[in-house]
């Protein structure tokens, strides 16, 4: 039962990430990006080349220091910034344009689907179906035999959980709470929650519309590519083609905790999180029939999620 | 005087008598679906099938193939752009074409049954698939719905994986025989399909289906219903101060959607002989959406007109081999940026209004629609 | 008197539909003019143009002195022109203090800001009782005081207001009117008022403009409107 738990906890940060970037796109943009898991995937694979390959003539071992390797953090970073420039000209050049010339809101959608083939195709031809991962980040295990973490829990069973995932989940955690308090507390965080409240009103009071949404839509894109390359490392490594997967994960999870809307991005990542580590000990295969199942039902009370404006 | 200005905001005496001119082009519609249906009819039926009899023998499965299948898709294009006329993104069609195959397979395999039965009985299937599922999520709206009908199709495969006692799993059903022939009092109504015509037959049977299904959606966009589905698309609120079956006013288009995607799914079946859970993927489902806004939302033919451009397109990219997709993609987004509101947007009054600014200033305006729609 | 705002011959466009004609319109610094006028005569197409959220066909726009059509609205809240949205557009989400901040997006020093937001809960005690509420949650007259607020921050030289006494209480309308009042006299702040309640515009402004069917159909002082009889002619849709 710890073991579920914790497994929940840490894909459940893992997801409220991917969530966080797609609800944030969505909230200031009106626009559903399907290329999201494929930008996830990107992220992953930026972060896997500069773990194994370095920076051409600088080889990846360069950067121990200390006895400490600083390369994943490094490429943790680069992966971020790639995403967030590949976001602001997608944003720039692409989203932008048709929004203006459109009649449709929903216009967006076709350009997302093709931006998201993009992708995918490009991924496919560069990197291939090949499994890409990279070694553990540190050694060591936390484990029951050792140490009974909840003794009082009934149906308690061997738990383990490596150190490289613990760290990794604690990067996660962080990541949430800076971008919590980067959207409370920081001046570009305050236009884009105004922005995403009221378009107009925001305008109004002197945010330059433009140049917010561009930011949201590097950040958003940032904080897809960041956890693919978390994800690679916590888990045994990353496809090209599991983008579209990826971005059904996270439509799941955003429609869970209410569109556009950050409370709802975190709530609905931890329950998805949570509900396939229950379910892929009880139920198996079926997990993520009966999890769709109870999304329908779920909606079907409560159309606009849990704590989305009604009709997003 | 300068007769067409290229300023976008003409002054309303001359703006006036160009909307006039659509208008009348739109309203004069209905009169010709007649002439129009027999045209099609001859093109289909004649015209294509004798251009392509003239190739070379090896090429003509080949060419009925790639017709059967742009014929299918647009079946399943027009469903999802029913759903659009309520107002709904359905990229869930998928999902009920996967349905509709396995039905008909399933059936005939399993059970012996004709394959001319399995296909109303796909559709039949789907439509009361589509009542389970429709019911709960057709109150969504928005990106809502676009989601979880995306979802959806991730959902349909899944359930094929997970019972493989009935869908015989990931190895998927291979042995689906070729449509015999029907004869009633001696007269043979349908004809046998054998390995050397199969391709040719389907090309005509689907053909037939595709005219049907535009048909039958023309007769109900100028229905009543129609009508009352387009007030719905407008304002969903207003409508239902109208006084309208909300409920039931969105099931009906969303059913006659999912009887689409099954027939379309049941004839692929028969084309392709097999299923598998992948011959309809999430790619499908985005695909049929990408084929209506291409072709334009806001035309009946919108959908056929998308189907042919992008899946003649996809065609012929396959020479480009790996790179297909990729320029596929790229194709998509260029076409995006110049046509953003679809081909049949076009009017020719406007295009014709353009060239024509264009050549007089050197200055092209692309977009006639003022800005800041949205305020 | 110096005009802080001048229209001359201002034309608008929806798609192909007028929706201003020949509009020529001025405030003088330090004066509240109303515009008044039936639904769809145009009332706030004018401030959307002045604010750029529209852009106008032709015609010309002068604030100080100076052109300002085309530029973004964001320049025209850093040059001291708030506009209060029609409907109250509040950040419902926001606390009363984050959607006040907002209104100071424009401005860098804090400790001026402070000292408007001081001024501004002064102003409307009620916004100090629900300083830490979701703005989304509170009364149409208190959402509309807090929008007034939020437009203060920016520190205007000129108002614009949308419709405040739209959806509110009919005994807080008269709480607004004092304040727009007050705001006007003790700030120095001049206000283009657009309203569709006539007798409140009317009683508190200086001059008003009638529009009917997207061009200005009446102009005068005020007080001399308010026994007009085509004034009242021009609101059930008459001719002149």
């Amino acid at each position: 039962m710890e073991q579920v738990v914790v497994n929940g906890l840490f894909s459940g940060a893992q997801y409220s990430l991917i969530a966080l970037g797609l609800t944030l796109i969505f909230g200031l943009m009106n626009v559903l990006n399907f290329a999201h898991g494929q930008m996830y995937v990107l992220g992953g694979l930026v972060t896997y080349t500069i773990v194994t390959f370095g920076f051409g003539f600088i080889p990846p071992d360069a950067f121990t220091i200390f006895g400490i390797d600083f390369i994943f953090p490094i490429a943790l970073i680069c992966a971020g910034m790639v995403l967030a420039i590949l976001g602001a000209l997608f944003e720039k050049l692409l989203f932008r344009t048709v929004i203006r010339r459109s009649k449709r809101d929903e216009s967006t959608m076709l350009l997302a689907a093709a931006t998201a083939f993009l992708l995918d195709a490009s991924l496919l031809l560069i990197f291939g179906e090949k499994l890409h991962s990279v070694p553990d980040l540190v050694d060591g295990i936390i484990s029951t035999d050792l140490e009974p973490v909840f003794p009082a829990i009934p149906f308690s069973d061997s738990f383990n959980l490596p150190y490289y995932k613990l760290l990794l989940g604690v990067i996660a955690f962080v990541m949430i709470l800076l971008f919590v308090a980067g959207m409370r507390f920081t001046r570009p965080g305050r236009a884009m929650r105004a922005l995403a409240q009221d378009r107009m009103a925001a305008q109004l009071m002197g945010v330059n519309v433009g140049r917010y949404t561009m930011i949201g839509f590097a950040v958003g894109a940032m904080l897809a590519g960041m956890t693919g390359g978390l994800l690679l490392a916590a888990s045994g490594g990353i496809q090209a083609t599991e983008g579209g997967a990826k971005s059904i994960l996270a439509f799941e999870m955003i429609m869970l905790g209410g569109a556009g809307v950050t409370g709802g991005a975190i709530a609905g990542g931890f329950i998805l999180g949570m509900m396939q580590s229950v379910g892929h000990s009880f139920l198996g295969n079926f997990t993520d029939l009966v999890i769709f199942a109870a999304l329908v039902v779920f909606l079907s009370i409560r159309p606009q999620g849990l704590m989305g404006k009604p009709w997003g | 005087m300068e007769r067409f200005p290229s300023n976008p905001n003409l002054p309303s005496p001359q703006r006036g008598n160009l909307s006039n001119l659509s208008r009348f082009v739109q309203e004069s519609r209905p009169t010709w679906p007649w002439l129009g249906t027999v045209f099609a009819l001859i093109l289909l039926f004649f015209v294509i099938p004798d251009f392509i009899a003239s190739m070379r023998p090896e090429k003509q499965g080949l060419i009925y193939y790639q017709f059967t299948q742009i014929a299918l898709l647009s079946i399943a294009a027009a469903g999802v752009w029913l759903t659009f006329y309520i107002g709904r993104i359905n990229i869930g069609q998928g999902a009920l074409c996967l349905v509709g195959a396995y039905v008909s397979a399933i059936v005939q395999v399993k059970l012996d049954v004709s394959y001319w039965l399995t296909i109303p009985l796909a559709g039949i299937f789907c439509v009361l698939v589509g009542i389970v599922i429709g019911w709960p999520i057709l109150r969504l709206r928005g990106v809502y719905f676009a989601m979880i009908t995306l979802i959806l199709t991730e959902v349909a495969k899944l359930v094929v994986l997970n019972f493989p006692i009935v869908t015989n799993g990931a190895r998927g059903i291979t042995n689906i025989p070729l449509p015999e022939a029907v004869t009633l009092f001696g007269f043979t109504i349908l004809p046998e399909f054998t390995a050397d015509n199969n391709r040719m037959y389907f090309y005509f049977l689907s053909m037939f289906v595709m005219v049907l299904t535009f048909i039958a959606l023309f007769r109900l966009v100028h229905s009543r219903i129609g009508r009352l589905c387009k007030s719905l698309q407008q304002n969903e609120e207003l409508a239902s101060s109208l006084g309208v079956n909300l409920v039931l006013l969105r099931l009906i288009p969303f059913c006659i959607s999912c009887f689409m995607g099954g027939v379309a799914g049941a004839l692929a079946a028969g084309v392709q002989h097999n299923v598998g859970p992948s011959i309809f993927t999430v790619q499908d489902s985005v695909n049929y959406m990408l084929y209506c806004f291409m072709g334009g939302l806001g035309n009946l033919f919108g959908p056929l007109v998308g189907t042919v451009i992008l899946r003649m397109g996809w065609n012929y990219l396959t020479a480009a081999g790996d790179y297909q997709l990729l320029f596929y993609a790229i194709a998509l987004i260029i076409l995006m940026l110049i046509i953003p509101n679809g081909v049949m947007s076009l009017s020719p009054v406007r295009i014709y209004q353009r060239v024509v600014g264009w050549l007089g200033n050197r200055r092209p305006t692309l977009n006639t629609v003022p800005h800041n729609r949205k305020s | 008197m110096t005009k802080i705002l001048d229209l001359q011959n201002i034309e608008l466009y929806y798609d192909h539909v007028y929706a201003l004609r020949g509009v020529s319109i001025e405030v003088n610094e330090g004066e509240t003019v109303a515009l008044i006028g039936a639904n769809g005569a145009g009332k706030s197409s004018i401030l959307r143009a002045i604010t750029g959220l529209r852009r106008i066909k032709s015609g010309q726009i002068e604030y100080k002195g100076e052109k300002i059509n085309g530029l973004p609205p964001e320049r025209l809240v850093e040059m001291g022109i708030a506009m209060v949205p029609e409907g109250r557009r509040v950040f419902p989400f926001m606390t009363v203090r984050d959607n006040l901040m907002m209104g100071a997006f424009t401005r860098h020093n804090k400790a001026e800001i402070t000292q408007t937001l001081e001024m501004v809960l002064a102003r409307f005690p009620r916004l100090k009782e629900r300083y830490h509420q979701a703005a989304g949650t509170m009364s149409g007259g208190e959402q509309q005081m807090m929008v007034i607020g939020r437009a203060l921050m920016a520190k205007p030289k000129l108002l614009l207001l949308d419709e405040p006494s739209l959806g509110v209480a009919p005994k807080l309308v008269q709480d607004i009117a004092r304040s727009i009042v007050a705001i006007n006299r003790d700030e120095k702040v001049s206000v283009l008022l657009v309203e569709q309640n006539s007798r409140m515009a009317l009683s508190i402004s200086e001059r008003a403009y009638v529009l009917a069917t997207g061009s200005v159909a009446l102009a005068g002082k005020s007080k001399e409107m308010r026994d007009d009889a085509r004034v009242q002619q021009l609101y059930l849709g008459g001719e002149l």
